[in-house]
C-alpha cells in the first residue's frame, strides 16, 4: 500500500471548516480517503476501528465532548497509535494551546487563517509536506522496536 | 553624819560614798531629802518622808513597773535580765514595806523599830539599787516644792530636762519654768491651788528651760500633807514630751495632709467602708464620679453603687468577701451614679486590718473608665470592620480572579470560535467568486468582495482585541533595555516594508530604562507605526523619538523625576477636542477611508504604559502633526 492510498483522519466539528478543508485538499490533488469525525469521541472510535492506521490526523482543538488535547493524549497513551503523526489545525493562537499541544506530543501546530487564500496555501503546504515529503511511521508499529516514550507517562 | 538629826541604822554607812557625802555636806535640805529617800522605808520616824509616803510608794511601784516593762521589751541596756527583774522586785518590796508603815499607826512610830534581818537584807539590796533608780528617773524631773512653791529638791531628770543644776534652782520659785503667757494668767498659783484643793493637778503645757527654750511638759503636781492635813508642799513630776508632741503633730499634719489629698483627688473616688460595707468617708472624686454628697452617702451600704441585678445577685457582698479573703479585689464593671446613669468603673477594694489583724474596713478606689472602654470598643469595632473589609476585599479579589478566569475563557472562545465563522464567510465568498463567476455580475462580485473584506477586517479586530486582552493579563517581565534601540529596529522594519516611502527618522542615541521588553516593543511599534501611517500623505515626512527634558515636557507633571519620552510626527495630527478619545478602544479620530486601523493600537499602548506605572498623553492639531508623550514607572522587584 502506498502512502497515496492510506487514509487521513480529520477530526473537526465545524461543517464550514470541514467543507472548506476538504475543498482545499481536493484542489491540491489529495486523493487519499479522508475519514471525517465530528467530535473527539467519534474520532477516537473511528481510529480504533480503522484496520490500518491513517497517514496523519488533522485535529481541531475546540471539540464537543472530548477536546482536542484529550484526544491527543489518548492517541499518545495508546500503544497502537502513539507514533501517529498528529497535526493540530485550529483557529486558536493562544499560547496555552500551542504549548499544551506540543507538550502532549503534537507533531505540528497550524493556525487556520481566516483569509481563504491564506488558508488554501496552508492546506497546500500541509499536503505536500505530510503526504509527500514526510516519512510516516509503519502501519503496525512494533512495540519492541519503538524507542522509550520521550514524554514519559504523563 | 553631821547635821543628821536621826540616828543611823547602819544602812546610812552605805551612803558614805564620796558623792553622797558631798551632797549631804552641802547641808542643803534637798540633799538631805535625797539621801533619805532610800532610807525612808525604815525611817518611819522621819516625819517629812512619812508624810509623803504615798508619793514614794507610788513612785516605787511605777519605777518597778517601768523596769519590768524594759525587761519585757528587751531594753536592758547594760543590765542583765535577772538584775533588772530583781531590781523591780526590790522596788516593789520597798514599796510594800512603805505601805505597811503607812498602814501602821503613826503614833507607834517614834520608837526606832528593831531592824529585822529580812528587812535589812532587802534594804541593803534596795540601797544598792538606789542609784540605779535615781539614774532611771532621768526621764522625769522630780522635785519638791514648799507650800509657797519654792523648789526644795532637784533630781538628775530635772537637771536634764530643765537645764538648771540643783544649786542654781533650789530655793527659787517654780514659776520660773513658766512662759510669760501662763505667768500673766497667774497659772502657777492656779495649779498649786487646784493641787491643794484636789490633791493632784495634771496638765500638758509649755514650760521654759533655763536657756529660755520651750518644751512641752507633762506635769503632775501632788499636794503633800501631814497627818493633820496641813499642806507641807508639793511633789512635782515633769516629763518632756516635746519630741512626742512634735511626732504627734507631724503625724496629725501628715494625716491631715493625706486626708486633704484624698479629699481633693478628682479623678478617683476614694473612700472607706466599715467592715460591714457601709461608707465611712467620701472624697471629692467620689462626689464627682458618683454624684452623691458626703452627707447623703456616708453610712449607706456601698451596694447602692451597683446595678439592681448585681445587687440582687449579691455581687457587692461577694466582692467584700473576696477582698477580705485575699486582701485585695479588683475588677472592672458597670456602676450606677446617683442619677441612675451608668459608668464603667475600674475598682480596687482593699481590706484594712489593724495591727492585731482585726478587719477595720475597706478602702475603695474607683475610677471612671467609660471613655477608655468606649475607646477600646471603638478599636475593637474598627478591627472588626477592618477584618470585615479584608474579608470583603478577599471575596472581591476572589470574584475578580473568577472574573479574570471567565475573561480568559471568553478570550479563548473569541479567539477560537469567533474566527471560525469568519473563515466560512470568507472561504465561501471566495468559492462563489471562483466557481460561479459567470453567474455573478460585477455588482455581485463587488458585494462578495465587500463581504470578504468585512470578514477579514473583523478577523483583524479579533486579533487586536485578543492582543489587548493578552497584554492586560500578561505578567510583566522586568529587565533593562534601551527604547532607542527598539525604535531604530522598528524604523528599519517599517522602511524595509515600504521602501518606496521617504521618511526622515530622528532617534535619540540612547534611552535606557527598565520594563518588559516584549510589551515596550509593542508600545514603540504602535507609536512609530501610527506616525508612519499618518505621515503617508506628507511629501517630507519626519518622525522623531526622543527624551524630553522634564522642565519642558508639555502636559507632564515631571513627578518623581520620571523621564518623559516622546514620539513626534509631522503627519495628519488630530483635533485636540477629541484627545480624550485617543486611548479608548475602537475609537478612531480618522475616517477608515483615510487611514485604516482598528482603533485598538493606542488603547493597547496605554494599557502597557499603565501596567508599567507610567502615563501617556497626546498633543496635536489637525494637519499639524502629533506628539505622544509617555513616562514609565519605577522598576519593581
Amino acid at each position: 500500500m502506498t502512502s497515496r492510498e492510506r487514509s487521513i483522519l480529520f477530526i473537526e466539528d465545524n461543517p464550514d471548516d470541514i467543507e472548506l478543508t476538504l475543498h482545499a485538499l481536493g484542489e491540491h490533488g489529495v486523493r487519499n480517503p479522508i475519514v471525517v469525525a465530528n467530535n473527539g469521541a467519534e474520532g477516537l472510535e473511528k481510529l480504533a476501528h480503522m484496520p490500518e492506521l491513517p497517514l496523519v490526523v488533522l485535529l481541531d482543538l475546540s471539540l464537543p465532548k472530548l477536546g482536542g488535547i484529550e484526544v491527543l493524549q489518548r492517541i499518545r497513551a495508546n500503544a497502537r497509535t502513539r507514533l501517529l503523526p498528529v497535526i493540530i489545525l485550529t483557529s486558536s493562537s493562544e499560547e496555552r494551546d500551542v504549548i499544551d499541544s506540543y507538550h502532549f506530543g503534537a507533531n505540528s501546530y497550524v493556525r487556520k487563517p481566516v483569509d481563504f487564500e491564506e488558508f488554501h496555501e496552508a492546506a497546500r503546504q500541509l499536503c505536500v509536506y505530510w503526504l509527500l515529503v514526510n516519512q510516516p511511521p509503519p502501519m503496525r508499529p512494533s512495540l519492541k522496536d519503538a524507542p522509550p516514550d520521550p514524554q514519559g507517562k504523563e | 553624819m553631821p547635821g543628821e538629826s536621826r540616828p543611823s541604822f547602819g544602812i546610812e554607812s552605805r551612803f558614805g560614798t564620796k558623792e553622797l557625802t558631798a551632797e549631804t555636806t552641802s547641808s542643803s535640805r534637798e540633799s538631805a531629802l535625797r539621801a533619805k529617800i532610800g532610807v525612808a522605808a525604815v525611817i518611819s520616824q522621819d516625819e517629812e518622808l512619812f508624810e509623803h509616803l504615798d508619793v514614794w510608794i507610788d513612785l516605787l511601784h511605777r519605777v518597778a513597773e517601768r523596769w519590768r516593762f524594759r525587761a519585757q521589751a528587751g531594753r536592758l541596756g547594760r543590765h542583765s535580765l535577772v538584775d533588772t527583774l530583781q531590781l523591780a522586785e526590790t522596788l516593789d518590796a520597798a514599796a510594800r514595806l512603805l505601805e505597811s508603815h503607812l498602814a501602821a499607826p503613826a503614833v507607834e512610830a517614834p520608837q526606832p523599830p528593831q531592824p529585822q534581818d529580812a528587812t535589812a537584807a532587802i534594804l541593803r539590796h534596795s540601797e544598792d539599787r538606789f542609784r540605779l533608780l535615781v539614774d532611771s528617773v532621768k526621764d522625769y524631773a522630780i522635785f519638791l516644792l514648799d507650800p509657797e512653791g519654792r523648789i526644795v529638791s532637784w533630781n538628775a531628770g530635772a537637771e536634764r530636762i530643765k537645764g538648771y543644776r540643783a544649786e542654781e534652782i533650789i530655793g527659787r520659785h517654780f514659776s520660773i519654768f513658766y512662759p510669760p503667757e501662763l505667768l500673766e494668767k497667774n497659772h502657777p498659783a492656779h495649779e498649786l491651788w487646784i493641787a491643794s484643793r484636789d490633791g493632784r493637778y495634771r496638765e500638758e503645757q509649755w514650760r521654759l528651760r533655763k536657756d529660755g527654750t520651750r518644751f512641752w511638759a507633762d506635769v503632775t503636781i501632788t499636794a503633800l500633807r501631814d497627818e493633820q492635813g496641813h499642806l507641807c508642799g508639793f511633789a512635782k513630776v515633769t516629763r518632756d514630751l516635746t519630741e512626742r508632741r512634735e511626732q504627734e503633730q507631724a503625724l496629725r499634719q501628715s494625716e491631715e495632709l493625706f486626708r486633704l489629698l484624698l479629699e481633693g483627688i478628682q479623678d478617683y473616688a476614694i473612700f472607706m467602708l466599715d467592715p460591714e460595707g457601709r461608707i465611712a468617708t467620701w472624697n471629692q472624686g467620689a462626689e464627682r464620679l458618683k454624684g452623691y454628697q458626703a452627707h447623703e452617702i456616708i453610712g449607706q451600704r456601698f451596694s447602692v453603687f451597683y446595678p439592681e441585678a448585681e445587687r440582687r445577685d449579691g455581687k457587692p457582698e461577694r466582692e467584700l468577701a473576696a477582698a477580705r479573703e485575699s486582701g485585695v479585689y479588683r475588677e472592672e464593671g458597670w456602676r450606677v451614679r446617683k442619677d441612675g446613669s451608668r459608668f464603667w468603673a475600674e475598682i480596687t477594694l482593699t481590706a484594712i486590718h489593724d495591727k492585731d489583724g482585726h478587719l477595720r474596713g475597706f478602702a475603695k478606689v474607683s475610677r471612671d473608665r467609660t471613655e477608655r472602654r468606649a475607646a477600646d470598643e471603638a478599636i475593637h469595632r474598627l478591627n472588626q470592620e477592618l477584618a470585615e473589609r479584608v474579608r470583603e476585599r478577599t471575596q472581591a479579589l476572589e470574584a475578580m480572579s473568577v472574573a479574570n478566569r471567565e475573561l480568559e475563557a471568553f478570550s479563548y472562545s473569541v479567539s477560537h470560535d469567533l474566527r471560525t465563522p469568519l473563515r466560512g464567510i470568507d472561504g465561501f465568498s471566495k468559492l462563489l467568486l471562483e466557481k460561479y463567476a459567470a453567474m455573478v455580475d460585477d455588482k455581485g462580485r463587488h458585494y462578495l468582495e465587500r463581504i470578504r473584506a468585512a470578514s477579514q477586517r473583523m478577523s483583524q479586530l479579533i486579533d487586536d482585541l485578543l492582543k489587548l486582552s493578552r497584554i492586560t493579563r500578561a505578567e510583566l517581565r522586568w529587565s533593562r533595555l534601551d527604547l532607542a534601540d527598539l525604535a531604530r529596529e522598528v524604523a528599519e522594519e517599517l522602511q524595509r516594508h515600504e521602501p518606496g516611502r521617504h521618511v526622515e527618522f530622528s532617534i535619540v542615541s540612547a534611552a535606557p530604562t527598565q520594563g518588559d521588553p516584549d510589551l515596550l516593543r509593542v508600545v514603540i511599534e504602535n507609536l512609530l507605526r501610527n506616525a508612519w501611517k499618518f505621515t503617508n500623505k506628507k511629501p517630507a515626512a519626519r518622525i522623531e523619538f526622543g527624551v524630553a527634558p522634564i522642565a519642558i515636557a508639555p502636559g507632564g507633571d515631571g513627578r518623581d523625576g520620571q523621564r518623559t519620552y516622546f514620539v513626534r510626527d509631522n503627519g495628519a495630527g488630530f483635533d485636540m477636542e477629541y484627545a480624550g478619545k485617543l486611548f479608548t478602544p475602537f475609537q478612531r479620530l480618522h475616517d477608515a477611508s483615510e487611514f485604516e486601523g482598528t482603533g485598538i493600537g493606542l488603547a493597547t499602548v496605554q494599557r502597557i504604559i499603565l501596567r508599567h506605572g507610567g502615563r501617556i498623553w497626546g498633543e496635536g492639531a489637525s494637519d499639524q502633526g502629533a506628539t505622544f508623550w509617555f513616562t514609565l514607572g519605577e522598576a519593581r522587584r
